[in-house]
């Protein structure tokens, strides 16, 4: 008789034990799977939030005057700032080039007919996030200051064969009005920009296509609106959430009236317009916590010390027999590990497919459950985030705790067991 | 030969110590078959433990050919030079009869897989257990079955001695009789010395040196 063989008859012979606790770790696997889903999704909509907006703030005049220079230079010095950039954006309509759409015949892209790109004004352009979390320049340089002068995507660029020095034509659809920019870069997208999706099939969805966004100054924006574009507004970039507030205090200190200038914490306002629904599946997710946490602090921890309590005879026969007890001591972690590890196991599949099938349903009912249907402001991130896909590194963490539970109690039944003699194990068995 | 020399005993028992084994002294020499009796609680089963080093005596030393048990270690005491054989036989009931026997090998070291396994039924079938019972589980086999395959148990390692608790307790008297036969064919036979803790007059008319326990010494009846 081998080892394992040895240690199956223990697995495959005291069925009762072994499937009840089989049975625990595999609805505590479930129970942890769900709770860590629904975690990920919260989660998954701040870390959009934030890809998208970053930590940021809007100092903004309500009298639709600039912002004067020296104000923008002196919240550029608060502690904290990471910089400010002015933001306009709009559609436009290509003149002597064409948009470059993915090709949605390899089934990875579902993208609205549209011929349009999009124009990015920035005083600072490293800093618009669209530019900052997802692309790259691979070439030339970024458009600064007052210089007229677009970068472009590789893909664009390639399809109408474009390069650093050539002129693209753009124009205003409201107006009419064409202007001629000199693409002074090329970038490259790393990640799929900010109007994009993963759609229910799995597949990424844009709202428009990722390689149509063009980049340049604000005054090249003011070119093809013909008008000035007033400063009224700045959009201030902090480190952190944290130093947000700092921030906000700091601006409140430098004594603009409150008549003229409104501060808005971006950040903050986004992810409370997602307040109702991240917070209804927030607390869904501490409630399954807890009950797994409690659950497996007790009940786990009471069913294996029961499995162990089945082991008394088992130990005083191995004692007299000549096993060692450190040896005995491994080999009940070796069979609580392995029913435990195949629990776990078998429950990840099982997770994925009610993840997968009913996930939705069950975000549904917990909206239901909490009485926030109707309030319920579902947002393009939060749909982002309800669309993610299982993030496994978080449920195997789960998991892992389980099976951290699963070992302490063993040890300390194990020691228990451990300091009778057998022939107190014998009559106690 | 296994000694006790100056063996004491003694556990704390409602805030007094309480004196199992006294000063205890004895030799016990292959190819016999001893019996210590004596009433309950007087320690008999203590001296078995103590040989055998599920307990550890208070004062004195165990010695086996002159080698104190501590030396050899507890476990490897068990694993090669003493086997149990208890009332309650004390098999492994999700087991075999085989299964039983075999995983005592394996934890010796004696032997595994096919070989153990050979062994194993070639020792239960010299018992009397035939092929079917020693595929039964162990609840399905009687008291008499289920003691010889624990004897069978203890023989695999090929112990030089055997310590059994009250082996015949439970069992009626034609059982009685036939492992009384097998394991005083062990010690005659195979050169085994088997030392028997027992109320059983039977048990005393077997053995080759009978032994009262009284007051936490031995006192040799008779050889």
């Amino acid at each position: 008789m081998t080892y394992a063989h040895r240690l199956w008859l223990m697995i495959a012979r005291r069925t009762r034990h072994s499937v009840s606790l089989f049975l625990l770790v595999f609805c505590l696997s479930l129970l942890g799977i769900i709770s860590s889903y629904f975690g990920n999704i919260v989660a998954c909509y701040q870390r959009f939030v934030v890809s998208d907006i970053g930590y940021s703030l809007k100092l903004y005049r309500t009298d639709g005057n600039a912002i004067p220079p020296n104000v923008i230079q002196q919240i550029s010095h608060i502690k904290g700032v990471i910089g400010c950039n002015q933001e306009a954006n709009m559609l436009v309509q290509p003149v002597n080039f064409a948009n470059a759409i993915p090709d949605s015949e390899d089934n990875l892209f579902d993208i609205p007919e549209s011929d349009m790109v999009r124009l990015y004004a920035d005083s600072n352009t490293a800093l618009n996030l669209s530019f900052a979390n997802h692309m790259e320049l691979v070439e030339g340089m970024l458009p600064a200051d007052n210089d007229a002068g677009v970068i472009i995507d590789t893909v664009l660029a390639a399809k109408n064969n474009l390069g650093i020095g050539n002129e693209i034509v753009i124009k205003n659809p409201e107006t009419g009005s064409e202007l001629s920019i000199p693409i002074i870069g090329i970038y490259k997208a790393v990640s799929p920009p900010q109007e994009s999706w993963w759609g229910t099939s799995g597949n990424i969805e844009y709202g428009q296509s990722p390689y149509s966004y063009l980049f340049c100054t604000i005054p090249t924006l003011e070119a093809l609106l013909e008008k000035d574009l007033p400063s009224s507004a700045v959009i201030v970039y902090g480190k952190d959430r944290k130093s947000l507030d700092n921030i906000s205090d700091a601006i409140e200190q430098m004594g603009l009236s409150p008549q003229d200038y409104q501060l808005l914490n971006r950040t903050e306002n986004q992810i409370g317009r997602g307040t109702s629904a991240s917070r209804a599946i927030s607390s869904a997710s501490a409630v399954l916590s807890s009950v797994t946490i409690f659950v497996s602090a007790f009940v786990l921890l009471l069913v294996v010390v029961l499995w162990m309590r089945a082991c008394y005879k088992d130990t005083a026969i191995l004692i007299t027999l000549g096993a060692k007890r450190h040896e005995i001591v491994f080999d009940y972690f070796l069979v609580t590990s392995a029913i435990s590890v195949f629990a776990l196991l078998l429950s990840l599949p099982v997770c994925s497919l009610i993840i997968n099938g009913y996930g939705n349903r069950m975000i549904e009912h917990i909206f239901v459950a909490t009485g926030n249907l109707s309030g319920l402001e579902i947002d393009n991130y939060m749909t982002a985030a309800l669309n993610q896909p299982l993030e496994w590194t978080a449920y195997l963490k789960s998991q892992f705790m389980l099976l951290l539970v699963v070992w302490a109690a063993t040890l300390i039944a194990s020691v228990n067991i451990l300091k009778n003699k057998p022939a107190k194990l014998f009559n106690m068995s | 030969m296994i000694s006790m020399n100056n063996v004491c005993f003694s556990y704390r028992q409602k805030r007094r110590n309480r004196d199992i084994l006294v000063d205890l002294s004895m030799q016990f020499a292959p190819g016999k078959v001893y019996a210590i009796y004596g009433p309950s609680g007087v320690g008999k089963t203590t001296c078995l433990s103590v040989l055998g080093g599920l307990d550890t005596p208070t004062k004195g030393s165990i010695e086996i050919d002159g080698t104190d048990i501590k030396t050899i270690g507890y476990s490897q005491l068990r694993k090669q030079f003493v086997s149990f054989v208890f009332q309650d036989y004390h098999l492994f009931p999700y087991m075999t009869a085989i299964e039983n026997v075999v995983v005592a090998a394996s934890i010796a070291n004696k032997s595994k897989g096919h070989e153990a396994k050979e062994q194993a039924t070639a020792l239960l079938s010299s018992l009397g257990l035939d092929s079917d019972t020693i595929r039964r589980p162990i609840s399905q086999i009687s008291g008499g079955q289920q003691q010889r395959t624990a004897i069978a148990r203890a023989l695999i390692k090929n112990p030089t001695y055997i310590l059994a608790d009250e082996p015949t307790g439970n069992l009626d008297k034609e059982n009685a009789q036939v492992i009384m036969g097998i394991l005083v064919n062990l010690a005659h036979k195979q050169n085994k010395c088997i030392i028997i803790a027992t109320h059983s007059d039977l048990v005393c008319a077997h053995a080759d040196v009978t032994m009262k326990m009284e007051d936490g010494k031995l006192f040799v009846g008779g050889e």
